[in-house]
């Protein structure tokens, strides 16, 4: 085996339903320490390929391999050193959060018992570790989803929307759990999360996919200086604004917002366009948006919706 | 393969009240026995010796298959829909051993289920008629019965007992099966349960077909191997059982091996 640091390596993977293309040939790769953002809207596919990355969904065509083993072939290597939380973490309702942990832990028969009360103890849930899982609230499964995605000692951890159901000081919590453990236990993080501002707190890389395709990946500096400046043309003539914008080359990209149009244009034109604005149409205002991972996302994925 | 293993039994016995209900049912149905011995009249002699015998078919017949039916629906199709068998799925586990270990797993709750079946009916048998003086087995061929001395009764008894665990195995594999194509565990139910009163209904009809439904060695391979050979010869009882198990063994991690878990 080479002595590779990239922990994830994704190449070319196509996936089908009823002979309509849902994946299409996406590649990426993740390096180890990486804490990777997987974004995209509703429907994008974020799922569909954390499922195809952990051998639950098979992949028609190209390659995934996780610490350079081949999730198809060597699935049982591949899969040794990874924790997951897929989408809402479920569990055997009526066996305490302990005993759900337990079932995990006998599939790793090399790990000690006390492992299980190492795990609680990271995500807080010592003092409940005896209480039936139907008794837990939505954050408090959420940890133990995460708690059982630790439990054997991963290299790289998946977690689905992890904030969802976690009240504002628990995602706090979370975000610097995640932190901790990757620079602590050098653990590798893929998260998908919804909330953009998390995931550009967080994160080092991206990808960001639409409609089953990979439209950027790369590390959050890189995306966020771009050469490009966003403006928000706040004006009730929407219309006129668009068409008086249209011919102009160093307009990127414009989208029609609540309040006017927000304009993507080449850095260092944005006097030119003022001028032009003004002697032409009623503008109330023009306001520079800060680059945030939000606004990039939502310039590659056209407002967030897929195609 | 035995911490799977493990992890079924602990899932069955601590996760539910399904285990303690159906105990509740044996002893229903054990008790039954006793109420209706009391108003039938019959041409030999009960006592506790031969009262877990005569007792045998009832929990195979109509309280075991409905335990079958729901315990490798939950583990199937309940576990597939609700995401925990994905769960498993995440570790270093292959496919065919998740299914070996579901099958065993029931295989051991059955011998549990027939053992506390055999041991309350002949405490029900000692409580009702006494231990008795001999062992009376009520041959259809013979209107008297015919007598075995106590410990060739009591073998041949216990020896009934879990030779029918074999058949009922058999059908937890077929209940697997159907619990792979669909995605309601009401739908592999219902769909099991058809199954169960179709086959035994074309076996009531069709004399000749039914040494070749695993149904009917519900109640039949303890006779067939202990007590008399009949139409059903014991090396047709085991082949037709081994087709059935290693088919069905087949079939179910085939559509495993090739199933997404979307769940």
């Amino acid at each position: 085996m080479s002595k590779s640091s990239t922990i994830l390596q994704v190449h070319d993977i196509c996936r089908y339903f009823d002979e309509k293309e849902v994946i299409h040939n996406v590649s990426f790769q993740v390096e180890e320490g990486d804490i990777f953002g997987f974004l995209g809207p509703n429907g994008a596919g974020k799922t569909t390929i954390i499922r195809m990355i952990l051998g639950l969904i098979k992949s028609d065509s190209g390659t995934i391999k996780i610490n350079n083993y081949d999730i198809k072939s060597q699935f049982l290597n591949a899969i040794n050193k990874v924790g997951a939380v897929v989408e809402t973490p479920t569990f055997h309702e009526n066996l305490s959060g302990y005993q759900n942990l337990l079932l995990i832990k006998n599939l790793h028969p090399e790990l000690p018992k006390s492992r299980i009360d190492e795990v609680l103890e990271i995500v807080g849930l010592t003092s409940r570790a005896k209480d039936k899982v139907h008794k837990y609230s939505l954050g408090m499964k959420q940890r133990l989803g995460l708690a059982r995605a630790l439990i054997n000692y991963p290299k790289i951890v998946f977690l689905d929307e992890p904030t969802n159901g976690i009240d504002p000081q628990g995602v706090v919590q979370l975000r610097e759990l995640i932190v901790q453990l990757a620079i602590e236990e050098k653990i590798t993080f893929f998260i998908t999360s919804h909330i953009l501002h998390e995931i550009e707190q967080i994160c080092n890389k991206v990808a960001v996919i639409k409609g089953g395709h990979l439209v950027a990946h790369g590390y959050v500096k890189d995306l966020l200086s771009k050469e490009v400046e966003t403006v928000d043309i706040v004006t009730e003539y929407k219309k006129d604004a668009l068409k008086l914008m249209k011919p102009l080359d160093f307009i990127e990209d414009m989208v029609e917002i609540e309040t006017g149009v927000r304009v993507s244009l080449k850095t260092g034109h944005s006097g030119e366009l003022n001028k032009l604005l003004n002697n032409h149409l009623q503008v109330d205002y023009l306001i520079p948006v800060h680059q945030s991972l939000e606004n990039v996302f939502f310039e590659l994925t056209g407002g967030g919706k897929n195609e | 393969m035995s911490n799977l293993i493990k992890n079924e039994l602990l899932k069955q016995l601590l996760g539910g009240k399904k285990i303690y209900i159906f105990m509740a049912a044996i002893v229903f149905f054990n008790l039954l026995g006793v109420f209706e011995l009391n108003f039938v009249d019959i041409e030999y002699t009960i006592n506790a010796q031969n009262y877990s015998l005569y007792m045998l078919a009832t929990v195979v017949l109509y309280v075991l298959p409905f335990y079958v039916i729901l315990v490798m629906t939950d583990m199937i199709t309940t576990e597939y829909v609700q995401g925990t068998l994905k769960d498993t799925l995440l570790h270093p586990v292959k496919r065919s051993s998740i299914l070996a270990s579901k099958l065993i797993a029931l295989f051991i709750l059955i011998v549990g289920f027939i053992t506390f079946s055999l041991v309350t009916n002949y405490i029900f048998g000692v409580g009702f008629w006494g231990w008795g003086e001999q062992f009376v087995y009520e041959d259809p061929n013979y209107a008297t019965g015919i007598v075995y001395s106590s410990t060739e009764g009591i073998l041949r008894t216990i020896g009934g007992y879990y030779i029918s665990v074999l058949p009922l195995t058999v059908f937890g594999l077929i209940v697997m099966y159907l619990g792979f194509l669909f995605k309601s565990s009401g739908v592999t139910v219902g769909a099991s349960f058809g199954l169960f009163i179709i086959l035994n209904a074309i076996g009531g009809m069709f004399e000749a077909v039914r040494p070749y439904l695993f149904v009917s060695y519900f109640r039949e391979l303890a006779s067939v191997v202990f007590f008399e050979a009949t139409t059903y010869s014991i090396y047709v009882s085991f082949i037709v059982l081994g087709i059935y198990g290693v088919v069905g063994f087949a079939f179910s991690l085939k559509i495993f091996n090739n199933k997404d878990i979307f769940y």
